[in-house]
């Protein structure tokens, strides 16, 4: 289990902090989604986590390790896929004979296979590549580490739409009970489908913290044109022609989560969405 | 149960992956170092016309002159090393890759050490003795018949020439002058590559620029406290203090004095290590003061 508690975070050491008193528990199974507008401190919580930042107050800790300590039984447990890729002069297979030892689950069948779904030759030269093929190849690598935890920092940027496929459908795969995927990322309509927790930040504070059941449950997201129904809306995107809207789910009926929706409504009102979950 | 602090198995891995990411840099270091010396060597007799004539004496009128570049070529390699110690910690993206890579903080430490620290003195002396050969092989195409040409013994290297062609180190081990003179050398050479480590560790993208502009506001800081350290130490063993080293010297002897001035530089050297394997240890993604 990884666990944040009380985190405080702050670039400049003085003023408002990045990452203000922060707590979170993630638990094993569980693949978030961590949304936020630019700034917000999405990269900043996900450094954190690996040990890459020293928090101002408070911990993140590993089953109970502190992993600002960066010790190797806790590295090789955790693997972070930053938003920008860098990748030394080397050949694809020496890249991977150099750093794949280095975590106990590395699969090269995984690596190749991987590869092979993205559409990248082997033959490969890692600093030659666009930024879109060493987005690929770290997304690949870091998929064939199988490590426990993954971390993704905006991870569809630069992929093609079958890369975005591909890695989807990697998400659902390789989901296990004892894994947990962090995705942080701005482009929802990328990883909506696959996510089972969502974790909404403004200003340095968590506005929604809840699974997509617990969502699904209390709000109904649909596209209407009934002004009635527009009108009792909790939340109301309108369009041409109608609205998206969100309404209390009394009923207990389905409806297929629109995140955009509600990543709007928690940054514009998160006291009345949070009332809805507690009532 | 895995050992955290540090692995020779993974200490070795780390070595192949810091050699193998980092070779171009190292070749391009290597025969950079081969190529300036080589050309240091082969020019430097052309320049101060030493082969025109007969040598008077039987021996190479050049050993003195590669001498003194070699000792100006030494301190400046070792210090450019040092200060690249950290250098692939040097932008946030590679950070990142560096400081996430399953090692210990030791062993990421040592690695540097020994490929920007320890290695390059190999490299640079191999480099001294290829350098020199070409010199011998190259420099009858132009000198005077009577010229004395000939390899520079190492012993003459390591004693600053004062061994003048005679190998026989038993005259340069009795000597205490020149034993104090050349342990001096060293520990001033090992002084400033332990400096320019912490600058690189401290700010591995302009270690060098950084390095130089800190370095004569250290020394000062350097030399005051390494004067009443001295000090200190000499009033707890009763002895005096006087400003004119020659006093000094009469007093307590040139031994007594060098082996508390090597005290007290190993213990600075030994400690700016420390210092730079603290700062890798705090060291971020991003530089935060």
């Amino acid at each position: 289990m990884l666990n944040i508690k009380n985190c405080t975070f702050n670039y400049k050491r003085k003023g408002v902090p990045t990452i203000d008193n922060f707590s979170l528990r993630l638990e094993e199974g569980g693949v978030y989604g961590l949304l936020g507008s630019n700034g917000v401190g999405k990269s900043t919580l996900l450094q954190l986590i690996c040990g890459l930042l020293t928090p101002d107050s408070g911990e993140v800790t590993l089953n109970g390790i502190n992993t600002r300590l960066r010790r190797p039984s806790t590295l090789d447990q955790i693997f972070l896929v930053p938003e920008e890729i860098g990748l030394p002069a080397l050949k694809l297979d020496t890249f991977i004979s150099l750093n794949g030892a280095f975590y106990p689950n590395f699969s090269k069948e995984d690596m190749y296979r991987h590869l092979d779904t993205f559409g990248l030759d082997r033959n490969i030269v890692l600093d030659k590549l666009s930024m879109g093929q060493k987005k690929k190849v770290a997304l690949a690598f870091a998929m064939a580490c199988n490590t426990k935890i993954l971390l993704m920092d905006e991870p569809t940027n630069g992929l093609d739409i079958p890369a975005k496929s591909a890695f989807r459908k990697f998400i659902i795969e390789s989901m296990s009970d004892d894994r947990i995927f962090v995705i942080s990322t701005h482009q929802v309509r990328d990883v909506s489908q696959i996510l089972d927790h969502i974790l909404i930040m403004d200003k340095s504070k968590v506005l929604i913290d809840r699974t997509v059941n617990e969502i699904q449950d209390k709000l109904k997201f649909l596209d209407t044109t009934d002004a009635s129904l527009i009108e009792k809306a909790v939340y109301a995107a309108k369009g041409l022609g109608g609205a998206s809207i969100i309404l209390p789910n009394d009923q207990g009926d389905d409806s297929e989560l629109n995140l955009e929706l509600l990543f709007d409504f928690a940054v514009t009102d998160p006291e009345r969405l949070n009332s809805i979950f507690k009532s | 149960m895995t050992n955290d602090i540090f692995s020779s198995r993974r200490f070795c891995l780390f070595i192949k992956q810091y050699a193998g990411e980092n070779k171009k840099r190292f070749l391009q270091m290597t025969l950079g170092i081969l190529g300036m010396l080589i050309f240091c060597t082969s020019i430097l007799p052309v320049i101060t016309g030493c082969y025109l004539h007969p040598s008077y004496n039987g021996i190479d009128t050049m050993w003195n002159k590669e001498e003194s570049m070699f000792s100006f070529l030494l301190f400046l390699i070792v210090i450019i090393s040092a200060a690249s110690t950290f250098s692939s910690y040097d932008s946030k993206i590679k950070r990142i890759s560096a400081l996430t890579l399953p090692a210990s903080t030791l062993e990421k430490f040592a690695t540097c050490i020994l490929f920007n620290v320890v290695a390059i003195y190999i490299v640079f002396f191999a480099g001294v003795l290829i350098a020199d050969q070409i010199r011998v092989w190259t420099a009858p195409i132009y000198a005077d018949p009577g010229a004395v040409i000939k390899p520079i013994p190492l012993s003459y290297l390591f004693s600053f020439g004062y061994i003048d062609g005679n190998t026989d180190i038993s005259t340069f081990i009795n000597d205490e002058s020149m034993q104090a003179i050349t342990m001096f050398t060293i520990t001033g050479l090992l002084g400033l590559q332990a400096f320019f480590t912490l600058c690189s560790a401290i700010w591995p993208k302009r270690a060098r620029l950084s390095g130089f502009v800190s370095l004569v506001g250290i020394s000062i800081a350097f030399n005051t406290i390494l004067f009443f350290s001295f000090r200190l130490v000499l009033n707890m063993y009763g002895m005096s203090f006087k400003f004119r080293w020659e006093e000094q010297f009469r007093e307590m002897g040139m031994p007594t004095f060098m082996t508390i001035f090597y005290t007290i530089n190993i213990i600075i050297i030994i400690g700016l290590y420390i210092l730079s394997y603290k700062r890798l240890k705090e060291m971020e993604s991003i530089e935060r003061w």
